[in-house]
Parts: structure tokens; sequence; C-alpha cells
């Protein structure tokens, strides 16, 4: 599904990541865990292309075609999802309509048929209803006004409603109540099957009790310091990321 | 006056300290403006040439001009055939040194605060005295010629530096800018002239304190402050006059030029004489204040407390020329009894990647008048240049009044201009607050306006921001209740 | 100046049919003397008159080819016509409570009209010039929006002076909807009164666009004792466009919002001014203006909020925000205050920038193409104003409207 090979990643001419290979099979869970600072951010915003994250070196394969190449849009539409840490608030700018715009904007891009308005309604009141949301949020502006456990829950909604390939979380559960964080991975769980692949983006293994990871990489200085199963999150709960000092000296 | 007299108009009158009068013998010009009147100034100082002509080319000028009608302002017609434009303390010859300058001066400058005999001078500041049309002296001159610093008298400067006044004295504030600096130009008497060269950075803070003490005298001081690549200056002006019951005009002209990577501060603590509560007497304060930013990453920062002044009509404003210069301008401006105050900046984005900050506190008292004026231009070649504007006004009583009128104008597609305002009155749920803690109400709104104007005070020099902060207090005397 | 004179006040003598003569006379004298904005008037700095100077008006005549059909709304609506500047009797379909009669002289209150400065010029031009004038009368709740259509013919070249006035009974409610759309190179210098009687409330909507067509406009809503002024403006620009739009809140508990956008491109030149007066106290007031300004527009908001002495317990809220879109347009704005009275609140926020890349990337991260996050965000950012009208028919109609002006 995503075959990350050596990349290096500048922001404003400082180098975040540096050399780093990661490899997603179809309907495989990942989590990058590591602490402030690791990169794991810009990890997501590179592998959505947005401006400022310049990718220096390296390659990123997304299903067969050379993700670099694609525009954001262009990811978008070929199946990448990225749930950002601060979902964005616009304005003005009505919430259901903003998804309805995008979810055809992607079928468009497929040469699919647009959605009806009855359909597509019919389908988010049951994904917000899943997350507990109060449909109102529908007729507000994006993301405005919501309490931050709405916005993240909000994400999950779009990523339900676009039926992404693979989604990115970038720490989708900070700033969550137990409960918020159970619908979240619950949202999650939903949406796993064997086509579809996730990278889970944590500081903490507290979201990683619900959603099983495949495999766990802990990123430190723009690389992949380690690689391991679901005890590897464990182990960092329990040590911190202290160790990864020890690991290097 | 006497001693005693003075005594007793200082219990009268309190809240104006500086109030006092020096009686010294004075050499003063003939009331009246026209071209001998302005040649008698040039000669008194034995001016070269140019100096006189630039000056009556500024007076020719100013005769086709009518004064500013746009401010917020309740603006007496001047007659400006009744002021006497030069006045100095009668002495033989230019004091060669401190010790020369007359006991009575330094006595007046002792009074106020300012010593300027050695053993009590302020530690680490110079300071230019300037007495009606004149400097009676700089201190520390020695120190800072070692330093390679000149600070020194406008007039000295025009006998030792002639080619530094010529080449920058109108290049950032021309004689045609407006009616006062024009006015200014044609009949400048002292003022400061500092130049930091290259890589410099001031050993010292410097500082001027202005007194206008002669009866019926305008006081039309220029100040010049040239920053060479890379130098770095602090300067911090005050101004006191007596109380009378007639109006004075000061109008003065500052001009700062800062090179690349140059940092100018220029910092004003001013407080002529506003008036008495009747809104009689004051200085008129008419005052242009101009940097320029002329070359790459310059930086040019204004801060000023305003407490006096009948009416003051004043906008010290940056021009941004060089790529990534900033100006900043950081305001405090209290107006009480019948004191009208037309104050604010101008931000001129000329060059890439240039910003700008402007932080404005109105405090508004009595039946007084405070109006915020602003202008912030993007120029079409401003490229990511970026203004952040907060003005906020506080409101004491139901008889005063608080304005803001910013300009903001941008030609520039990625320039990005922020401004804020709030006018609002002390509130009551502060004052119950402070006052269930013990202090009575004068003490809580010197807090409160204390804590608004904060932002401000934490720009002057440490010793300054005390001095602004106590002369606040007294400003607002009698302001609540 | 001069030019402009002798342009628009041709003829000595005013025409007068003899009541409005004295009103006309005083005009006429003031523009005499004082002439049109210069640069240097405060109130025009920013809008250069030079355009009008340079055209010639020729004088408006009798309807007498067909009118145009106004234009079809997709709700109920009643209609006023005016082409040419006159009123197309034909045409005139009132709601139920709205009476039309002529204007009389004591409709007209010039008294706060500036006779020391060339400030007013227009309004005293209006007054000098003014053809027919209308008076609308509204009593009782009215459901139906009453529209009032301004069209001309496309080679019309006259300065025409409309003026109307709206008064509004103690408790009536309208929702008034001007509807102003032309192309020709003429000059409409127009004045509308409204008067806001207790009680009442006037939902005020303004969809306009101009081509070569001038309009100056002066509005002046008076609002009394717990009366409701609420204005929404749509301007999708015009060669020349100078609105102003004052409310005055004369009684406490009087409430005014002055909502709006223009969306502004090719050479459009559009300047608003508008000023809420709180001339008692306990009165409010809200505004929030967006411009738009593509191409080689120039977009000018002057907003003023006046809270004169006593009107104490007063409180106004203003926003202005301007997105510069292109290298060549131009905004310039000047939110101010001037406050007189205690224990009042105002404040305001102005902000000129561009689109958010953050809001930008978000989009485009979902799907769409730059080109629809452009369009999306633009109409964000200016639907918002739109955000304090009821939900219904008409809001939908003026949304559409905005979409199609962006």
């Amino acid at each position: 599904m995503l075959n990350i090979k050596n990349l290096h990643v500048a922001v404003g001419g400082e180098e975040i990541i540096k050399g780093l290979d990661l490899e997603v099979g179809s309907g495989e869970l990942h989590a990058v865990m590591g602490p402030n600072g690791s990169g794991k951010s810009t990890l997501g915003y590179a592998l959505a292309g947005r401006d400022g994250y310049e990718v220096t070196d390296g390659s990123v394969e997304f299903d067969g075609a050379n993700l670099l190449d694609l525009e954001v849009e262009e990811r978008a539409t070929a199946g990448l999802f990225l749930a950002l840490q601060y979902p964005v608030e616009i304005p003005g700018v009505n919430n259901a309509y903003f998804l309805r715009a995008a979810l055809n904007a992607q079928r468009k891009a497929k040469g699919e048929e647009e959605v009806d308005s009855m359909g597509f309604l019919k389908t988010v009141r049951e994904h917000l209803k899943a997350l507990n949301m109060d449909e109102a949020l529908l007729k507000r502006a994006v993301n405005e006004g919501f309490s931050g456990g709405e916005k993240k829950r909000n994400e999950i909604v779009q990523m339900a409603v676009l039926q992404p390939k693979l989604a990115i979380l970038d720490e989708t559960d900070s700033g969550l109540d137990i409960d918020a964080l159970k619908l979240v991975a619950e949202g999650v769980n939903r949406l796993r099957d064997e086509n579809r692949s996730f990278i889970v983006i944590t500081h903490y293994q507290r979201l990683l009790e619900y959603l099983v990871p495949d495999r766990v990489h802990v990123l430190s200085d723009g690389r992949i310091a380690e690689s391991g199963d679901r005890s590897l999150a464990h182990r960092l709960e329990r040590e911190g990321y202290a160790f990864l000092d020890t690991a290097e000296a | 006056m006497s001693e005693t007299q003075q005594q007793v108009e200082d219990l009268i009158q309190s809240r104006y300290k500086a109030g006092f009068y020096t009686d010294i013998e004075s050499d003063t010009i003939p009331a009246g403006l026209n071209e001998e009147v302005i040649a008698m100034i040039s000669a008194k100082k034995s001016e070269p040439e140019w100096l006189l002509e630039w000056r009556l080319k500024a007076f020719h000028h100013w005769q086709t001009l009518t004064g500013p009608n746009w401010a917020k302002l309740n603006l007496p017609p001047i007659d400006f055939q009744k002021i006497h434009y030069f006045s100095s303390p009668k002495q033989k010859d230019r004091p060669q040194s401190l010790d020369e300058v007359d006991p009575k001066l330094l006595e007046t400058f002792d009074k106020l605060g300012v010593p300027l005999h050695e053993r009590a001078r302020l530690a680490g500041v110079a300071v230019d005295a300037v007495f009606d049309s004149v400097s009676v002296g700089t201190t520390f001159q020695k120190e800072l010629e070692e330093a390679g610093v000149i600070f020194c008298s406008f007039s000295e400067a025009v006998q030792n530096h002639p080619d530094l006044v010529r080449e920058y004295l109108g290049s950032v504030v021309p004689y045609r800018d407006n009616y006062f600096a024009c006015l200014n130009s044609a009949v400048f008497s002292d003022g400061s002239f500092v130049y930091i060269p290259e890589g410099t950075k001031c050993p010292m803070e410097l500082s001027t304190y202005f007194r206008i003490n002669a009866r019926d005298t305008g006081q039309f001081e220029r100040t010049l402050i040239i920053a060479e690549p890379g130098a770095e200056v602090s300067y911090l002006e005050g101004c006191t006059a007596p109380m009378r019951d007639e109006n004075q005009l000061h109008a003065a002209v500052v001009e700062l030029v800062a090179r690349e990577k140059a940092k100018v501060k220029y910092s004003t603590v001013q407080n002529w004489y506003p008036g008495d509560e009747n809104g009689k007497g004051g200085i008129y304060n008419f005052v242009t204040k101009r940097g320029d930013c002329r070359e790459d990453d310059a930086r040019i920062s204004w801060t000023q407390v305003e407490t006096g002044s009948a009416i003051t009509w004043k906008y010290p404003s940056c021009v941004l020329r060089g790529d990534r210069s900033a100006g900043e301008f950081y305001s405090v401006a209290l107006t009480h009894n019948h004191q009208q105050a037309d104050t604010g900046t101008k931000m001129i984005h000329l060059g890439k990647n240039t910003s700008s900050k402007i932080i404005s506190k109105g405090i508004s008292a009595g039946k007084s008048s405070n109006s915020y004026r602003g202008l912030v231009r993007m120029a079409k070649k401003a490229d990511s240049a970026r203004n952040y504007t907060q003005c906020d006004s506080l409101l004491i009583g139901k008889t005063c009044g608080a304005h803001t009128f910013p300009y903001i104008e941008s030609s520039n597609p990625t320039a990005k201009i922020e401004h804020e305002a709030t006018t609002s009155r002390i509130g009551e749920d502060q004052l119950f607050y402070c006052q269930s803690r013990g202090l009575d109400e004068e003490e809580a709104v010197a807090l409160i306006v204390d804590g608004f104007c904060k932002e401000v005070f934490k720009e002057l020099p440490m010793e300054f921001a005390v001095e602004a902060k106590a002369l606040l207090e007294i400003s607002l005397e009698g302001a609540v209740g | 100046m001069s030019a402009l004179i002798e342009k628009l006040l041709p003829e000595a003598d005013v025409s007068d049919d003899g009541s409005f003569g004295a009103l006309r006379r005083k005009a006429q004298k003031v523009l005499m003397q004082h002439g049109f904005p210069q640069r240097k008037t405060e109130n025009w700095k920013y809008l250069p008159l030079g355009l009008l100077e340079k055209r010639t008006f020729s004088t408006a005549g009798p309807l007498t080819g067909p009118v145009p059909a106004p234009p079809e709304f997709p709700f109920e609506t009643g209609i006023v016509h005016m082409h040419n500047g006159l009123l197309d009797p034909q045409r005139c379909r009132l709601p139920r409570g709205v009476a039309i009669t002529g204007m009389l002289p004591s409709d007209i209150d010039a008294s706060k009209l500036d006779d020391t400065s060339p400030a007013d010029a227009f309004a005293w031009l209006n007054l000098a010039r003014f053809d027919q004038g209308w008076k609308l009368r509204v009593e009782g709740r009215v459901e139906q929006p009453l529209a009032i259509v301004t069209s001309c013919d496309e080679d019309f070249e006259a300065a025409i002076h409309p003026r109307l006035k709206v008064e509004l009974a103690e408790g009536a409610a309208l929702t008034l909807l001007e509807v102003q759309h032309s192309e020709a190179a003429g000059l409409i210098n127009g004045v509308l009164d409204l008067e806001l009687a207790p009680k009442s409330s006037l939902v005020h909507l303004i969809d306009r666009s101009f081509g070569e067509t001038a309009l100056i406009q002066r509005t002046t809503a008076r609002v009394s004792d717990a009366a409701e002024y609420r204005a929404f403006v749509l301007d999708g620009g015009g060669r020349l466009t100078r609105q102003d739009l004052m409310a005055e809140l004369d009684a406490a508990g009087a409430s005014a919002s002055i909502s709006g956008v223009a969306a502004l491109g090719g050479r459009a030149l559009v300047d608003y001014h508008t000023a809420i007066e709180h001339l008692l106290g306990r009165t409010s007031s809200r505004e929030n203006f967006r411009i738009l300004a593509d191409d080689q527009a120039v977009g000018v908001f002057n907003g003023r909020i006046h809270i004169v002495p006593g009107a104490d317990d007063s409180h106004s809220e203003m926003n202005t925000g301007n997105l510069l879109l292109s290298e060549d347009a131009r905004i310039n704005t000047k939110p101010e205050l001037e406050i007189h009275a205690e224990d009042v609140t105002a404040s305001h926020g102005a902000t000129i920038g561009q689109l958010d890349d953050d809001a930008r990337f978000y989009l485009r991260s979902r799907g769409l193409t730059d080109g629809q996050a452009i369009a999306l965000l633009k109409y964000g950012f200016a639907a918002a104003v739109f955000d304090g009208m009821d939900a219904g028919a008409l809001k939908e109609w003026m949304l559409e409207r905005l979409e199609a002006c962006l």
C-alpha cells in the first residue's frame, strides 16, 4: 500500500525527517510513536503534500503510484487521508456542504456519479450518531466553535464518509477524554478491512489499547529508531522515550 | 516669583510639579516672524549661508500654507507675530564646560530631577539640557567621544559637523512636510544631534531635557539622530514648562535615520504644562517625528508617555524602506481637565518583509479629548509585510471623549494587517475588587491604569518607567469621585 | 470642481414646481459656495471623482419607450420599479400594509446636512435636482417583502436624482429589498430616508452591481425606541459606487446592525461609508463588513461609530475583514470610533490579508482542487456576513446572488 524509502523532509530549510523507511501493507495498522519534535507531524504533512514541507530526497510509493508527483488533492483522490492534529476552522463554509463537495470531487475524479443529497445526508447522520455527535454540527461552519474533541471526531466522520485507502491519524487522541477516545477508536475499527491501511501517529500508547497495531515504530530525530510489535508500545509507556538516548549512546 | 510665592503655588497646584519659573536674564529676539527675524536667529548661531537659505526657503513655503484643521482638536487661532522665536539665557560666551554654566540654570535642572553637575548626574545616561532656545550643556561628552559617538546640541553640530548636518537635515522630514514642520524649519533654534558610527553600540542612554522658561516664547527644537550601519542607540527626551495663563507653542521636528541593521529606540516622557483645571494656559505641542529605516534590517522603535500639554498633535512615524526593516510604536496618552490630544503613528511599508507593531493606550478623564489617529500603508512592493495594531481607550468620567481613527491602506496581496481597538471604562467590579482589598478609589484607579499601560511602560528604560508611572498617578489626581 | 458643477447643475435656476423652492434654493447656494468634494475632503479622500468630470450627462426625459420588466424573484414580493429614475406606475405592486404617495416638503429634513463644506454636496445636489420624490408608508407587520428595483436603459447617460422615503409606523415590520443593476454610463445620485417609529422593525437588503453606471447613494435610517434596523448589503461592484449608510439610534432600546459584502473585480471602485450614531443611551449596534478585491478593483470601507455625550450604557461592535486577491487590487479601510459617553463598550477589528493557507491545504487534502478550495473559501469568507439573516427563501436567494458575484 505504502512504501517509503529514505525519505528526507525539510521545513524552512531545516531537515526534520532524515532518511525514513516505512512499509505499510494492505489492511495493516501501524503506530508511529515518538517524543515531541521527532518529526511525527512532519511525516503526516509531507505525505499529504503540504506546501513548505519539502521532500529533499527519497521516494514514496502509494498504491502503485509515485505519491510525490501528485498534488495535494490528487493524493486525496488517490485514497490518502490525513486527520489533522489541529483541524482548521473555516468560518462561513458549511460543514455538510464542505463534506459533500469533498466527496463529490473525489467521486468525480474517479469518474463516479455525484451523490444525491438525501443519500449523502443519511450516511453522514449515521456516522455522526456513531461518534455521538450532534447533528446540528452539520449546519455549522467547518470546525468553527467546535470543542477540541468535536474537531477530532469530525475528522473521523470525514474519514468514514470519504472511505480512504490509507488514513493517517495525526495525534487524533490528544485532548480527548476516555469516552471520546473509545468512540474514535471504534470509528477507526469499523473501517478496518483488508483493503484499508492506517498510520496512527501518537504520543501515548493509550489509543493503542483500543486500536490493535500490527507494527509499532518509534520515531526519533527524523528516523525510525526502533520497530516492533505491540509490546514496544507498552515498553515505551513504562520506560518513556528516555531509552532512545541510551540506545543511541 | 519669590520662594514663598512659589511654595504657595506649589501647594495650590500640586499636580504640576514642574510649573515654576526661573528668574534669569535672557537674550530674546523681539516678537514677530519675518525674514529679518530668521536672519537674526541664523546670525546669532553663526550659521553657514546654506542653512540660512534653507530656513528662508522653508519660510517662503510656510507663507503659502494654511494651518491644519483636520485633527479632532479645538484650536484657537495662533498669532504667529506675537511669539518670540528666540530666547536664550544671557551668558557672555558659550560655556566651555558645565562648570561655567550659570548656577541658576543648573539649579533649575536639579529641581526638575535632571542634575547636570558631575556628582549627581544620572549614572549611565548622558543628558543634553535645552533651556528655551539653546542647549546649556551636555554631560558625559568625553566618554561618548571615546566611543566615537557624537552627542551635542544642534548648534554645535552645525559648527563642528556641518557636512553631516547638511547631508541629513530635512532628509526624513522635508521642510514642505506640514505646516508646523515647515515653521520649525524656518525658525528652529536648537536641539540635539546624535551620530553613532558604524558598528557602534552607544555605551549609554542619551537623553535631552527640554525646558520652556521665558514668557511668550515658542520652542522650536530640532533633533537629528543618525545611526550608521549596525549602530545602536537608545534616546530619551523629557519636557516641562512653567505654569502660565497664556498658551505657548512648541513645534519640534525629530528626524531619525537608521541604516543597515541599525537600531534606534526613541522614548519620550512629555510633561509640558497642560493648563489649569479650567483649560487656561498650557503648551500647544505640535511635533513632527519621523524615523527612516533607510536600509535593510533597520529597526526604529518609538515609545511615548504623553501626560502634558494643552493640545498635542503628534504622530511619530516610521518609513520602512529597507527590506525586513521594522517599526514599533508604543504610546500612553493621558488627558485630563481640558486637555486635547491627537496622537498616533504612521507606518509606511515600502520594503519587502517589513513589519510594524502599534500599541496605543489612551486614557481620558475630566473634560478632555483623546484621539488615536494612525496610518498603516502597505505599498505595492511591500511583499509579505506585516502589521499588528492594538488601540485601547479607557474612559474615566462622563464628560471626556476617546476616539480612534485608523487609516489602513493596502496595495499588496501578500501583506497582512491586523487591527484591534476597544473602548471601555474602568469596570465597577474591578474598582470594587481593589477597594474590597483595602485600596481607596484613587489608588485603585492608579493601579488599574498602571495595568492598562503595562505593555508600553515595559518598553521604557527602567528609571524612566518609574517616572512615567508616577507622572500618570499625579496627572490622574482628582479624576475620580 | 466647477466643471462638475456645470455638468450637474447646468441651469442657473433650479426647476421647481413651487413647493420645494426654498429647499432647492438653499441646496443650490451651498453647492455654488462649496462645490464638490476634493481629494482633501476627509470623507471623500479615497474616491476620485475624476471619472464624473470626464463624462457628459444628459438631462433625463420622461419614460417613452417600453420599460423592461423587473427581474423575477423566487419568492412572493411586492415591487416598486424605478426605471431611468422614474417610477413605472404599471409595474407598481404594493403588498398589503404599504401605501405610496408623493413626497411633500415636510418629508425632507435637510437640517443635518453639512452646509459648511463640500462633504454633503451630492445630497444637496439631489435636493436641488430631484425630479419625483416618493414616500412609502408601512403599517402593521407586512409579510411579503417589497422590492425596489432600479434599472436604466442601455444607452442611458443622464444624471438622475431619485429620492425616496420609507416610513414605518409604530409596531410595523417590513423587509425592503433594493435591487439595483445597470450598465449604462449615467449617474444615479440617490437619497433614501428610512424612518422607524417605536417598536418597528426593518430588514433592509441591498443587491447591487453596476457596469459603467456611477452610483452615489445616501441612505439614512432613523431608529427610535425599541425599533430595530438590520441591513444586509451585497455589492458586486461598479465603475464608481459610493454608499453612505447611516443609522441614527435616537431613542433608548434602538438597535442597528449593518452587514455587508463587496465582491469586486475588474476596475470596480466601491466606497462604503457607514456611520452608526448612538444619540441616546441604551442603544446597541453591530457591524460586519467584508471586501474581496480582485483584478484592479479598489475597495474602501469607512465605518464610523459615534457615541454622543450622555448616550451611556451603549454598546457597539464593528468588524471589517478584507481580502486582497490580486497584485493590482487595493483596499483602504478606516474603522472609526468616536466615544463621548460613560459606561460604554465599543470595539472594532480590521484585517487585510489573503486566503488562509492552512484552510486551503485542509480543503485540498480532502480532495477539492485548488480552484474549488479558493472559491469555497471566498464564499465562506463572504457568506459569514449573512449569518444574521433569518433562514428562508430570501436568505437562500442572497446567498445564491453572492455565489454568482464571486
